[in-house]
C-alpha cells in the first residue's frame, strides 16, 4: 500500500510492466477497498520522451486490462 | 430493565409525563447504540425540553418525551429503513414552534412555523452529527406537506356524496341519542364506506399522481433518491402521531404497541376518548386514526407512482439497493444515505453528489461488476486522458476536477474530456468549454489533490523507480 497525497490508498503501477501480472493483485486491492470513486493519476505526455514510449498509449493498454471486469483470460 | 438504560432514563429530563414514562418502562428498548446515543443527546438538550414545556394542556401531547418515544418505537420497527438521526432530529423539532410565544395560540402560518422549526433543526444538527446533505433532506421533509395534504384530501371532510349525507344524518341522530356503542359502530361503518369509495373516484388517481410528482420533485431538489425520500416521509408521518397517542393511550392496552401504526389506525370501541364535538367524524385527524387500510393503500399507490417516475427518469431502485449494499461494505469511508450515492466525507458537502445523481444507473452497474463505481481523472494529457478514454470504452462513468482556465498540454481539450470536468469550487458545476480556455493565471486549485481526496482510492502510474 502506498501513500498518495497523504492518503493511504494508492495502487502503484509501473507503466512498463505487463498488466496481466498485475490483474489479480489489482482485483484483490479493489475487493478490499471497494472504492466508489477510483482515481487514476500519473505522468503527462510531456514525459514521453524520457519514458521512450507514448504514455497515453501505454496507459490505455494497461487500464483496458486492469479495469475490465472480464477475468477469463487470467 | 437494563440498569444502564434505567440510569440513563433517570437522567432524562425530557421524559416527564407519566404516560410517556410508562411507555418507556414497558418497552424493551433497542440495544442499538444509535438509540442510546439519541437518549444521551436528547438529555443534553434541556433547552429543547423547555421549549415544549408549555402551560397549555394541549401541548402535553407534543412533549419531547413522547416524540422521542415515537422515534424509538419506529426505529425498533424499521431499524434499517429510515435514516435514524435525520428522522430523530425532524421529529424533535418539527413541532417546536407550533405555538406562539405566549404559549396559547397556534401559529396560523404553516410556512412561518416550518421556517422557525428549521432554525432549531439547523442549530442542533451538529448534536446529531448530521451531514450537510442530510440537513438538506431533513429541511425539505420539514417543509414537505405532501403526505399530510394527501391524507387530509382523502379523509372525511371532502364534499359529500349523497350516500355520505345520508350516513351523516343517521350519525347526527345517533349522536343526539347518546348511544355510544351504536354511535361507534355507525361511525366505523360510515367511515369505511365513505373512505373506501373515495379510492375508486377518478379524482383519487389524479391526486396520487400529483402528490407523487411533488414528492419526486422535492427529492430531486434536495438531491435525494425519490424512493428513499418517500420512505422517510412516510416514517416521519408515522412518527408524527403524538397527538393521537396521547388521546389513544389506555391501560387496557397495557402499552403493547401503543405507538404502533396498527394501534393508531385500528382503534377499537372504547379505547378512544371521543370528543364531544358533534362534527368530530369529519375531523381529518380523528379519521386518520381509523383508516389503517386506506392509509396503507394510499401509500402503496403513492410508492408505485414514485417508482414509475423513477423508472422514467432512469433512477432504478434495484440498482439503488445493490449500490447501498456495496457501499455499506466499504465501511466508514463511503456509505449510502437511503440509497442515494453519497460519501460520508467529513467535509461539508459532497463534490460528486450531483454527478452521482445524474449517473446513478451507470454507477450502479459499474459497481456491481467492477468493484468500483466511477473513474476520476484530472483530464491532462497522458495517463489522465487515457483514463477517460478507457472509461468510455468500458462504459464506466467518469468525472474529475480541473481548475477553471484548465488547459492540457496536448492539442487543446476534446469535448469528451472537458464535458466531465468539474470546477473545484462549490457548487462543483461542470466547466463549460469556454472555461477551459482561460489563461493560466486562473489556475488556483490543485486538481491532483482534490481528485485524490474525494476518491476512495488511486491507481497511480509511473515509469522508472517509484519513490
Amino acid at each position: 500500500m502506498e501513500r498518495y497525497h497523504g492518503l493511504d490508498a494508492a495502487f502503484v503501477v509501473d507503466l512498463r510492466v505487463d498488466a496481466k501480472d498485475l490483474y489479480l493483485q489489482f482485483r484483490r486491492w479493489l475487493e478490499n477497498r471497494r472504492p466508489l470513486y477510483l482515481n487514476v493519476a500519473g505522468p503527462r505526455e510531456i514525459h514521453s520522451e524520457k519514458a521512450q514510449f507514448s504514455i497515453f498509449e501505454r496507459a490505455v493498454s494497461l487500464l483496458t486490462v486492469l479495469l475490465s471486469p472480464d477475468d477469463s483470460q487470467f | 430493565m437494563n440498569p444502564e438504560v434505567e440510569c440513563r432514563l433517570e437522567k432524562l429530563p425530557l421524559c416527564s409525563d407519566s404516560a410517556t414514562q410508562a411507555i418507556f418502562e414497558s418497552s424493551v428498548l433497542s440495544p442499538q447504540s444509535q438509540v442510546l446515543a439519541l437518549f444521551h443527546r436528547c438529555a443534553a438538550i434541556s433547552e429543547v425540553g423547555k421549549l415544549y414545556n408549555l402551560p397549555n394542556d394541549d401541548a402535553r401531547s407534543h412533549s419531547v418525551g413522547e416524540h422521542i418515544a415515537t422515534v424509538l418505537h419506529q426505529l425498533k420497527r424499521h431499524p434499517f429503513t429510515c435514516r435514524e438521526r435525520l428522522l430523530a432530529v425532524l421529529i424533535l423539532f418539527h413541532d417546536v414552534e407550533k405555538y406562539d410565544e405566549d404559549g396559547t395560540r397556534n401559529l396560523t402560518d404553516v410556512h412561518e412555523e416550518h421556517s422557525r422549526a428549521e432554525k432549531w433543526l439547523r442549530r442542533y444538527a451538529g448534536e446529531f452529527a448530521l451531514l450537510e446533505s442530510e440537513i438538506r433532506i431533513a429541511v425539505t421533509l420539514l417543509h414537505s406537506e405532501v403526505l399530510g395534504t394527501l391524507m387530509r384530501e382523502i379523509a372525511p371532510g371532502r364534499p359529500s356524496s349523497s350516500q355520505k349525507e345520508i350516513n351523516g344524518r343517521h350519525l347526527a341522530a345517533l349522536i343526539e341519542t347518546e348511544s355510544t356503542s351504536t354511535y361507534a359502530a355507525i361511525n366505523e361503518a360510515m367511515y369505511r364506506s365513505t373512505v373506501s369509495s373515495l379510492l375508486h373516484e377518478p379524482s383519487y388517481s389524479a391526486l396520487i399522481k400529483t402528490s407523487a410528482h411533488r414528492i419526486f420533485q422535492q427529492a430531486v431538489d434536495c438531491q435525494d433518491h425519490p424512493i428513499s425520500f418517500l420512505r422517510d416521509a412516510i416514517a416521519f408521518y408515522q412518527c408524527d402521531c403524538s397527538a393521537y397517542t396521547a388521546s389513544a393511550y389506555s391501560p387496557a392496552h397495557q402499552f403493547k404497541g401503543a405507538l404502533s401504526m396498527e394501534f393508531l389506525f385500528a382503534l377499537k370501541d372504547g379505547a378512544t376518548p371521543f370528543s364531544e364535538s358533534s362534527n368530530y367524524v369529519f375531523d381529518p385527524s380523528m379519521g386518520r386514526m381509523r383508516m389503517r387500510g386506506v392509509f396503507e393503500q394510499v401509500l402503496r399507490d403513492l410508492e408505485d407512482q414514485v417508482q414509475l417516475l423513477c423508472v422514467r427518469s432512469g433512477l432504478n431502485s434495484d440498482i439503488d439497493a445493490r449500490v447501498t449494499l456495496a457501499a455499506d461494505n466499504n465501511g466508514a469511508n463511503c456509505y449510502s444515505v437511503g440509497g442515494s450515492i453519497r460519501r460520508a466525507a467529513t467535509d461539508v458537502g459532497n463534490p460528486f453528489a450531483v454527478f452521482a445523481a445524474q449517473n446513478f444507473d451507470a454507477i450502479g452497474r459499474s459497481l456491481s461488476c467492477s468493484n468500483f463505481g466511477a473513474i476520476v481523472s484530472g483530464g491532462q494529457t497522458g495517463v489522465d486522458s487515457a483514463a477517460f478514454y478507457v472509461a468510455d470504452s468500458l462504459n464506466i462513468p467518469s468525472v474529475g476536477f480541473a481548475p477553471r482556465g484548465f488547459i492540457n498540454s496536448g492539442e487543446g481539450i476534446p469535448e469528451h474530456i472537458s464535458s466531465r470536468l468539474l470546477d473545484p469550487r462549490p457548487p462543483f458545476t461542470l466547466l463549460s468549454s469556454s472555461e477551459t480556455k482561460f489563461s493560466r493565471k486562473d489556475l488556483f486549485f490543485e486538481r491532483t489533490e482534490l481528485n485524490a481526496k474525494y476518491s476512495d482510492g488511486t491507481i497511480l502510474f509511473h515509469f522508472g523507480e517509484w519513490t
